[in-house]
């Protein structure tokens, strides 16, 4: 088995759609690295000052309207919304933008980071099995280890390591360069455990990405038909979007969507709302729910995905004819 | 025809076989419904030697190469190589078996030796041994190009290279000849003879017979996945009666009446002529003649030719109605192949 692990890692590192792709994701993650650091820096004099204009304007323009803004208030609370978010008093932090902590660009520079990796993940592997079906060389490659199962897991380990090895660097790299771009911008880093561990789970993401990208290029043996399903899921999304105007009632799925899940994972938990229209009445303008998917939730979910689209791409690949 | 298949149906004593087959079938599915591809296939491989496995296109050939290496799985039959039950024993047994099945399937973007080295590592064969495949298929200087720059002769041999990295007991080419020029076949041909005089098994699946003559030392005939006839190359000759005519004529449907009548065996070729032979006595081609003259019939060419592999594989596919076009699988419910003469 070690033997042929290291030759499908061997394949893996040679290829060249390997190389190029993982250029761009690091290329990607650095170029995100901007936007951490324009984040992390905090305003110049310059700008406070103005900032602080633009809110005494403000302020006096809410207090000459006092009116008007409780009437809008009031038709936000209306709809549910919480009573800090409907509170239209001007704050100084609204023009006055603060240096982002750690704490709160980490893991959006984390959940970028997974999704870039992540789907470069999802590529390779992709291409990586998909390749062996375009040019037959898995009916080769199984008359020298007929043992499909072996062939299996052979491959399913090089994948593993592979995506372990991307999602490592690039999610490890992203957050060295955000405690840097924070240190260094006189910023401080907290919550660095907390931080590290979804991190941690951000590389699992990454390995189950390309897990399923695996399992469903062998069930459809073609590169192209992985990728397909990658993109399906993106239209499913929109239509979906278009959907829930007409029948609220479909927000329930989202709780079942891969995304709303990943983020559950990722970030210890993911609230979203729910928007349910009212009756049509001036008084009734519908209401917004919050509902929240807890980390195991999403953690249960990735699992149960990767594991299903594994077993049955197993039994599949052991007994279907090779031609 | 019969008894030349029965003649070697019998199995000679003290022979050990490399592969036999026993009722092997395997059917696929389609639009028009069940195909058969294999029709109770049953096949022996003598070990030692070269044995030619030969069948028109679509008779079978590949998906029996294909079910001996677990690439496909047989819907009914037993296969065993080397004695053990196929596929169970693949796995132990595959070390001693290389294959090229169809066309070599290598990664177009690697080089040969860096797709050899891939195969070499994944079976825990040192990558040292990957230069001196190479070399012995004279593809040491060509080794770091790419796959995708190769000529097909050039594929073929860095199969074959593939297969040596094993040093297999057993040898399986399908079709290996296929796309090659004359150096390229002679190539092949020299290679399947220097390991079969090494004591290795070669089974050589392919349509082209003068090449398989030239070569094998036993054969197996096949059309729409059934037997046809087996045995060593000279018996197969001898029994079919050594020496043939091809006759030229305006009605051949006639001529073949009348010749059968006289006790002549004729087989109609596509071409509309006739293969005239005469099993148990000897063949006078003035006599031949002369029998189709006293009917009125006239013979426009008559060449006389000595047996060949050809010969007794086209009488045997056209007496099994095989060589015509629609000659590949037979769907199921059909005979698919009748032995014995027309």
């Amino acid at each position: 088995m070690i033997a042929l692990l290291a030759a499908e890692l061997n394949r893996l590192r040679s290829r060249r759609i390997t190389l190029v792709t993982l250029l761009v994701v690091v290329l990607g993650a650095g170029l995100f690295q901007f936007a951490v650091n324009s984040a992390v820096t905090p305003p110049s004099a310059a700008e406070a000052a103005q900032g602080r204009a633009q809110y005494e304007e403000a302020l006096r323009d809410y207090e000459q309207n006092k009116e008007e803004y409780a009437q809008g208030q009031q038709e936000c609370l209306d709809m549910g919304v919480s009573p800090e978010e409907c509170d239209p008093a001007p704050k100084l932090e609204w023009f006055v933008t603060q240096a982002t902590p750690f704490a709160e660009i980490a893991p959006v520079a984390l959940t970028f980071a997974t999704l870039i990796a992540g789907l470069g993940a999802f590529l390779i592997a992709a291409s990586f099995i998909g390749a062996e079906y375009t040019t037959g060389s898995i009916s080769n490659w199984l008359t020298f280890i007929p043992q499909r199962a072996r062939v299996f897991v052979a491959k399913a380990l090089a994948v593993v390591l592979g995506a372990g090895l991307v999602g490592t660097v690039i999610l490890g790299g992203t957050l060295a360069a955000a405690a840097a771009l924070t240190t260094a911008h006189g910023g401080e880093v907290t919550k660095g455990a907390a931080v590290t561990a979804s991190a941690a789970r951000g590389v699992g993401l990454v390995v189950a990405f390309a897990l399923i990208s695996f399992g469903l290029t062998l069930l459809a043996r073609h590169t192209a038909a992985a990728i397909g399903v990658l993109v399906a899921y993106g239209l499913l999304n929109i239509v979906l979007e278009i959907l829930y105007n007409f029948l609220p009632a479909l927000q329930r799925v989202k709780r079942f969507l891969p995304d709303m899940n990943l983020q559950a994972f990722l970030n210890k938990g993911h609230t979203y709302q729910n928007y349910y229209p009212g009756v049509g009445s001036a008084e009734d303008t519908g209401r917004v729910v919050e509902r929240t998917l807890s980390v195991t939730h999403g953690g249960l979910y990735w699992l149960a995905l990767t594991a299903v689209t594994l077993v049955v791409a197993l039994l599949v690949f052991r007994r279907r004819d090779v031609v | 025809m019969t008894e030349l298949i029965q003649m070697h149906r019998s199995v000679p004593p003290g022979v050990e076989y490399a592969v036999e087959t026993s009722g092997l079938r395997k059917t696929y599915r389609s639009r028009k419904g069940r195909q058969v591809a294999v029709a109770g296939l049953d096949l022996k491989v003598p070990s030692g030697g070269v044995h030619g496995f030969l069948g028109p296109n679509g008779s079978g050939k590949t998906t029996t190469i294909r079910m001996l290496l677990g690439l496909i799985t047989a819907d009914s039959g037993n296969m065993r190589v080397f004695n053990r039950e196929m596929p169970a024993a693949l796995p132990s047994v595959i070390a001693r078996i290389g294959a090229i099945v169809e066309q070599p399937r290598f990664f177009p973007a690697f080089s040969g030796r860096k797709n050899l080295a891939l195969l070499a590592q994944g079976i825990g064969v040192p990558t040292a041994q990957v230069g001196a495949v190479l070399d012995e298929v004279g593809l040491g200087d060509r080794g770091r190009d790419k796959f995708r720059t190769y000529s097909l002769g050039m594929k073929q041999r860095l199969a074959i290279a593939g297969t040596l990295l094993k040093n297999p007991d057993l040898l399986i080419l399908d079709e290996p000849t296929n796309g090659l020029d004359p150096a390229g076949i002679h190539e092949i041909r020299a290679t399947m003879r220097g390991l079969a005089d090494r004591g290795k098994t070669v089974l050589v699946s392919s349509h082209i017979l003068s090449e398989v003559q030239q070569v094998a030392d036993t054969v197996s005939i096949i059309g729409r996945g059934r037997l046809l006839a087996e045995g060593p190359v000279s018996q197969i000759l001898a029994a079919s009666g050594g020496e043939s005519v091809r006759v030229g004529i305006a009605n051949p449907e006639q001529a073949a009446q009348v010749l059968a009548g006289a006790g002549y065996r004729v087989v109609p070729l596509p071409d509309r002529s006739l293969q005239v032979t005469k099993v148990g006595a000897p063949l006078y081609p003035a006599e031949v003649t002369r029998v189709l003259a006293q009917q009125g019939l006239f013979v426009s060419e008559l060449t006389p030719a000595r047996a060949d592999l050809e010969s007794v594989f086209l009488e045997l596919t056209a007496e099994n109605h095989l060589g015509a076009p629609g000659g590949g699988p037979a769907p199921t419910g059909e005979t698919a192949v009748e032995r014995g003469p027309a």
